[in-house]
């Protein structure tokens, strides 16, 4: 039987925050079936239905109704997480891919697939349109060869920097020749005048040989890297030199995963036993997942204590915390300035993790928009019923103002429960001067305040 | 404690010893102790002393912004996201090649702005051309690096690290940071005006902050309510459960300890282009004088892989405004110690790639721009002589040497240990910072000792009409100064004096102009003290320091004017009285009697005003009143003068009035015979009417000048919300504990301007939490510009109220001295 705390730390971390319910069907297991349970997502975990004109407003009810299933309608949000993980390393921009029909499509693609093979859903998300024009593959022709999809597939997307060479990015720039877009229509296009099926060494392998299937070329470069590839002498990472590269993108991938989840430096031992599942799993990601979500080191005490919350996973908490639904105009426009802002990653290489987010503007940021939940908890509060509306129930004003007036601990032991959260004694502390001090009329403060706490800000 | 009366430049050098002791007692932490800060955080809701702050294991992370020195260089470096293409930025039109590879790309030479007979800038660069032409733009040709990487990560981490081909941890200028800091905290040496600390500001100890390019609110506030929510977080400071408590803990603390530092400099409205929006913020840190010796700022798109002539023309359009934004607002004080350099990850290949763009290529030229620049055209073109499509340009100047540059020649040395080796130093600097092109050095910086008041029979001391003062004969033109010795002159003792009250007049504009007065051998500041115009001669009251020549500089902005100054008393350490401030009460008003007896003044009728005794001036003691002097309803032009009553009335105006006009101005007089002044008026008859703000005598608070600073634009929401004072809108404007002026202020010395007036009315400023005195300012003629001098005691919480009772119009305050006890 697992400790309640690795429970707590293992949802926290898969489901965005240790919801009371969850808490409560998992504690009593063990961390193995919790893990079995946390990855068992439903098949169709549904699809934003636009109801907006306007393309912009497409992007933002994505974007609620996304951030919805990870606080609330997911039964198992890890299909979301995940589905976060995957936009910020195979990632597109709404402002360059110019249609939030190309997002959703990308976007739902993780959630159905996020946890299904890495190979498959790099190859799907390849080619939809809204990859193509991040990353200028619908440019990319025989003629006027444009690398920059090719590259960052191996780069940023599954090798990583150094295990290839400038040859390599040519082959495979010449492998991706030929799919491209329609501006008009959103549609993608296979255009084969545009295509360079000349054979071309990649990664020590043949490929863009078959002249019968010329739409394939594209995905043997993924093949190859997830297959019998080899990572060439003139590599610039020596130490890889040789090797096959199915055993880098396994490595690359799991430290991703690692860094992602854990958010410490990944334990070799563990990239390993990753690394070694996928291989033998054929790159199949629940049980890739599994290997580090039941290995001791996840749940030693630097890595409970080793991710800052990213601004998604804050606003998720936020969300959760309050009961705010994110069409109730929570503000996701200062989560740009916390540093992340779902379907505007800053650039190819997604977000980054901890320090990041740890500055004194992105924290001004975060204050900005935990003053704003306290005060949207308080929509009803001076003109409507009267009542403040939190995850776990309603505290009237009446109470806030009067009843709880003599007793400052009962009051803030009362709104940490209604907002399903534990906080340490310091902060705890903290609220207990500021009860105690407050005026009646600034008193429901403590629900900003409670919001401010480094423990709220820490996964 | 020490002496918290103790100037700038003895501080500094107390630092220059502190700094090596045990206890890393640095600059900052001084200058906060001595109450020089603005860091209000730290000492909210605690008492904090020299001693606590000595105590090893004390985190207060709340470093006070203070001044750089005279000789600091500031570098702002401008970072072009995404791989510039250079050879469109700096064009080689004399290179046929460029034309054939870049192809409809390509710019035509006769639309470039030509640098010399080789090369032309972007057309979109005129601000570059402007500096070049001023031989302050050096042109780095050709800087890139060795083995180039044509990611934009790894190369924009090489570049940002000043290490290549290596991804290092850390970053060029945060490894400056490390060697100036040492172990010392500093929320104000370095920043990125952004979301997030880049690579080339993470140093292996040090690393710089983030100012977003807005206001910052949450921390800014100073009600008693704002305070214990901000003392609540502040207490849930924390590593109990692992170093992100910690991180996260203290960064909530130190935005708010920024906040309350920087909500006061960054308006409230500023550019919409990102990057013109981010320059502006990074000026105005420079001129607040925070501390900030490396600002870093950046944007984006510059990879063009398509559409790049529509793309790339837009970019370096908004380069060319934000560059322009910058140097215009950047004061003058600091224009000789301000360097701006560009970098970008890379250049685009010469050959251009059928979708209208260009690809990733490597080396690129780069912009090094500043007054004590050595303009001129450094490193090589790379050839492209021979280059097939996938061929890229070779490199000529490393980009280390072009860091070992800036470092070496503006940042006080040490390049090999920021950069692990010594690259070649390309000489781009003429002068190192603080050195104007004149060779005259940026002077230092002086918040005026404290000093009492010694009033003078009013004499006229310099006048352009006619030569009196020595100065030379003839209006002042655009950008014209003239410097007027007050020391020794017309009472004022020869040395001693640290400042003057003297009523500058401005006569026959001949179009809307501002002037700006400032002491002697010290930089001109951003401010302005009288708006004059065509047709009628504009005075304003100006209490100024004087400069270490004894003398006060008048600044005329636009066209040309006559200048007029007349002395009404000096201050000094050693002999004179202090000011008590009182809240604004009527004295007299002819309409109705009140003080003086009912009906308009005739033309050279003196009348007596008995001053001692009334409007919260004693009955004895008071030997000077501060009076705010307006005349209504004049029937025709004339002048109003004040005299000490049983004194000859000398040849001096205090205010100049036009048929109809209401106009005021501020009177700091000396009282004459029984404590009463004599008014009298030439022109014919005029209501007048006057209001008390102070007096002096043996008790009070004396008077500290300093380089005058702009607290308040509304027109930009500097220091309050972009919105007109006005009817249904007073505005508070906290002064005590902002900008130079400590929280123990209890007056200040405000210009206060109003412009775009919208109607009749008139402005009155008051100690805020007070009643609205009946009281008037400013009175307001819409499309008239006027200033007007306040000196008003500060109310509840160091601040002042302005309120505007029937027309709305912006208003604008710049603070020239401050009364301490």
């Amino acid at each position: 039987m697992a400790a309640q705390a690795d429970i707590e730390h293992l949802l926290r971390r898969t489901e965005f925050v240790a919801r009371p319910a969850r808490l409560a069907a998992l504690v009593g297991g063990t961390i193995d079936a919790a893990v079995d349970d946390i990855l068992a997502t439903p098949g169709n975990p549904g699809s934003v239905t636009f109801t907006a004109t306007s393309n912009w407003e497409r992007g933002m009810e994505l974007t609620y109704y996304w951030f919805d299933r990870m606080a609330f309608d997911s039964p198992k949000p890890l299909q979301e997480k995940i589905s976060f993980f995957w936009h910020g390393l195979l990632c597109s921009e709404f402002g360059k891919v110019g249609a939030a029909e190309l997002m959703r499509e990308q976007i739902d693609t993780f959630r159905f697939d996020g946890l299904g093979n890495l190979r498959a859903l790099v190859k799907k998300i390849a080619t939809q349109v809204a990859m193509l024009r991040y990353l200028d593959n619908n440019q990319n022709r025989r003629t006027s060869p444009n690398q920059n999809f090719a590259r960052e597939l191996m780069e940023l997307f599954l090798l990583g920097v150094g295990n290839y060479t400038e040859a390599d990015v040519e082959a495979a720039t010449a492998a991706w020749t030929g799919h491209t877009d329609d501006w008009e229509t959103d549609a993608y296009i296979w255009n084969a005048g545009w295509h360079d099926a000349t054979p071309k060494s990649f990664l020590g392998r043949t490929i863009n040989a078959n002249p019968l299937d010329v739409t394939n070329h594209a995905y043997e470069t993924i093949d190859v890297m997830l297959g019998n590839g080899i990572v060439p002498a003139g590599a610039t990472n020596v130490a890889n030199r040789g090797r096959q590269t199915r055993l880098v993108v396994a490595e690359f991938i799991s430290r991703k995963m690692w860094t992602f989840f854990a958010g410490t430096s990944p334990p070799s031992s563990v990239i390993a036993a990753m690394r070694d599942n996928a291989i033998t799993n054929d790159f199949s990601i629940r049980p890739w997942l599994k290997v580090m979500l039941t290995s001791s080191e996840f749940y030693a005490v630097d890595v409970k204590q080793g991710l800052v919350r990213s601004p998604v996973d804050t606003m998720v908490a936020l969300l959760a915390a309050t009961g705010l639904r994110a069409t109730d105009n929570v503000p996701i426009w200062l989560m740009e300035g916390m540093g992340q802002q779902p379907l505007f990653p800053p650039n190819v290489s997604g977000w980054k993790h901890n320090d990041y987010y740890v500055n004194a503007s992105a924290m001004a940021q975060r204050a900005a928009c935990a003053q704003s939940f306290g005060w949207r908890t308080m929509r009803e509060y001076w003109e409507g019923d009267g009542l403040i509306h939190l995850a776990g129930g309603t505290i009237s004003k009446t109470e806030i103002e009067f009843t709880y007036g003599t007793k400052p601990v009962e009051l803030v032991d009362r709104i940490l429960s209604l907002m399903q959260i534990t906080l340490s004694a310091t902060s705890r502390n903290a609220l207990l001067t500021y009860s105690s001090n407050s005026q009646w009329w600034e008193r429901q403060r403590l629900i900003f305040l409670a919001l401010m706490a480094p423990e709220f800000h820490v996964a | 404690m020490l002496d918290s009366d103790i100037t700038t430049a003895d501080a500094l050098e107390h630092l220059h010893r502190s700094e090596s002791d045990a206890h890393h007692l640095d600059r900052r932490r001084f200058l906060q102790l001595i109450g020089m800060g603005a860091g209000a955080g730290l000492l909210t809701g605690s008492s904090s002393t020299l001693l606590d702050l000595l105590t090893p294991g004390y985190d207060a992370s709340a470093w006070a912004a203070g001044p750089i020195g005279q000789n600091d260089g500031v570098l702002l470096v401008i970072a072009m996201y995404g791989g510039n293409d250079g050879l469109n930025t700096v064009v080689p039109f004399n290179d046929g090649n460029y034309y054939t590879q870049h192809g409809t790309l390509a710019i035509p030479a006769n639309q470039t702005l030509a640098l010399d007979g080789n090369v032309g800038l972007n057309p979109a660069l005129t601000e570059v051309k402007r500096f070049w032409d001023r031989g302050q733009v050096a042109v780095v040709q050709g800087i890139g690096y060795a083995n180039p990487d044509l990611s934009h990560f790894n190369s924009m981490a090489y570049w940002m690290a000043g290490r290549p081909n290596a991804i290092a941890s850390s970053g060029w200028l945060g490894r400056w940071l490390d060697g100036k800091l040492g172990a010392t905290k500093d929320l104000y040496m370095g920043a990125e005006v952004g979301s997030s600390v880049p690579l080339h500001l993470i140093g292996t100890q040090q690393r710089g902050t983030v100012v977003p390019p807005g206001r910052p609110s949450f921390g800014a506030g100073t009600d008693a309510n704002d305070l214990r929510l901000y003392q609540t977080v502040r207490s849930m400071r924390t590593a109990v459960n692992g170093p992100w408590f910690g991180s996260v803990s203290q960064a909530f603390v130190d935005q708010m300890d920024m906040a309350a530092t920087l909500a006061p400099v960054i308006p409230e409205t500023l550019p919409d282009i990102d990057i013109v929006a981010r320059l502006e913020v990074a000026a105005r840190l420079i001129n607040a004088n925070l501390g900030f010796r490396v600002l870093t700022a950046g944007w984006g798109d510059f990879d063009n892989h398509r559409d790049q002539p529509t793309n790339h023309a837009t970019r370096m359009q908004e380069l060319n405004a934000g560059l322009r934004r910058f140097f215009e607002l950047l004061e003058p004080a600091f224009a000789s110690r301000v360097t701006v350099m560009t970098f970008s990850e890379f250049g685009r290949t010469s050959w251009d790639n059928d979708g209208a763009g260009t690809d990733h290529g490597t080396s690129a030229p780069h912009f090094v721009i500043g007054a004590n620049v050595k303009g001129g055209m450094y490193g090589l073109q790379p050839s492209m002589a021979g280059l097939d499509r996938w061929d890229r340009m070779e490199h000529h100047v490393d980009f280390r040497s072009y860091y070992a540059s800036i470092l070496e020649g503006w940042m006080g040395g040490g390049s090999s240990d920021v950069l692990g080796g010594s690259f070649e130093n390309l000489g781009l600097f003429a002068r190192g910072p603080g050195v104007n092109p004149d060779g005259t050095t940026v002077p230092p910086v002086v918040v005026g000792p404290p000093s009492t008041f010694v009033p003078l029979a009013p004499e006229r001391i310099a006048d352009t009409r006619n030569g009196i003062g020595g100065v030379p004969i003839g209006k002042l033109g655009p950008g014209g100064k003239i410097r007027v010795r007050v020391a020794g002159v017309a009472g004022v003792p020869a040395t001693g004096a640290t400042a003057v009250a003297i009523n500058v007049t401005i006569v026959e504009a001949s179009e809307s102009m501002f002037a700006t007065v400032f002491p002697g051998a010290s930089a001109r500041p951003g401010t302005s003290n009288i708006n004059g115009g065509p047709g009628r001669p504009v005075p304003n009251l100006v209490v100024m320091g004087v400069g270490t020549d004894g003398c006060i500089e008048v600044y005329n902005s636009h066209g040309n004017s006559h200048c007029l100054v007349d002395m009404f008393g000096y201050f000094c350490e050693t002999a004179g009285d202090r000011m008590t401030s009182v809240p604004p009460s009527r004295l007299f008003d002819t309409r109705s009697g009140e003080g003086i007896r009912v009906g308009k003044l005739h033309h050279l009728e003196p009348v007596e005003i008995q001053v001692a005794g009334l409007a919260g001036v004693p009955p004895s003691g008071a030997t000077a009143v501060v009076l705010n002097l307006t005349v209504t309803e004049p029937s025709a032009p004339g002048f109003l003068r004040i005299t000490p009553t049983g004194r000859t009335p000398a040849e001096t105006s205090n205010v100049n009035f036009f048929a109809n006009d209401t106009v005021p101005n501020l009177v700091i007089c000396q009282l004459g015979d029984g404590g009463r002044i004599t008014l009298d008026s030439a022109g014919e008859s005029t209501h007048a009417l006057g209001d008390v703000f102070g007096y002096f005598g043996a008790s009070g608070s004396r008077l500290k000048t300093m380089p005058p600073e702009r607290l308040l634009d509304t027109r930009i929401g500097l220091g309050s919300s972009t919105e007109p004072v006005g009817p249904d809108r007073t505005l508070q404007l906290g002064v005590g504990g902002r900008a130079r002026i400590p929280a123990e202020a209890t007056a200040v010395v405000l210009n206060v301007t109003a412009t775009n007036v919208s109607g009749h009315s008139f402005v009155t400023v008051w100690p805020s939490g007070g009643d609205r005195p009946g009281t008037s300012n400013l009175n307001l003629v819409p499309g008239q510009t006027i200033a007007n001098l306040v000196i008003c005691r500060l109310g509840a919480g160091g601040a002042l109220s302005i309120g505007n009772q029937l027309a709305a119009c912006d208003v604008i305050a710049d603070a020239l001295g401050y009364f301490v006890d």
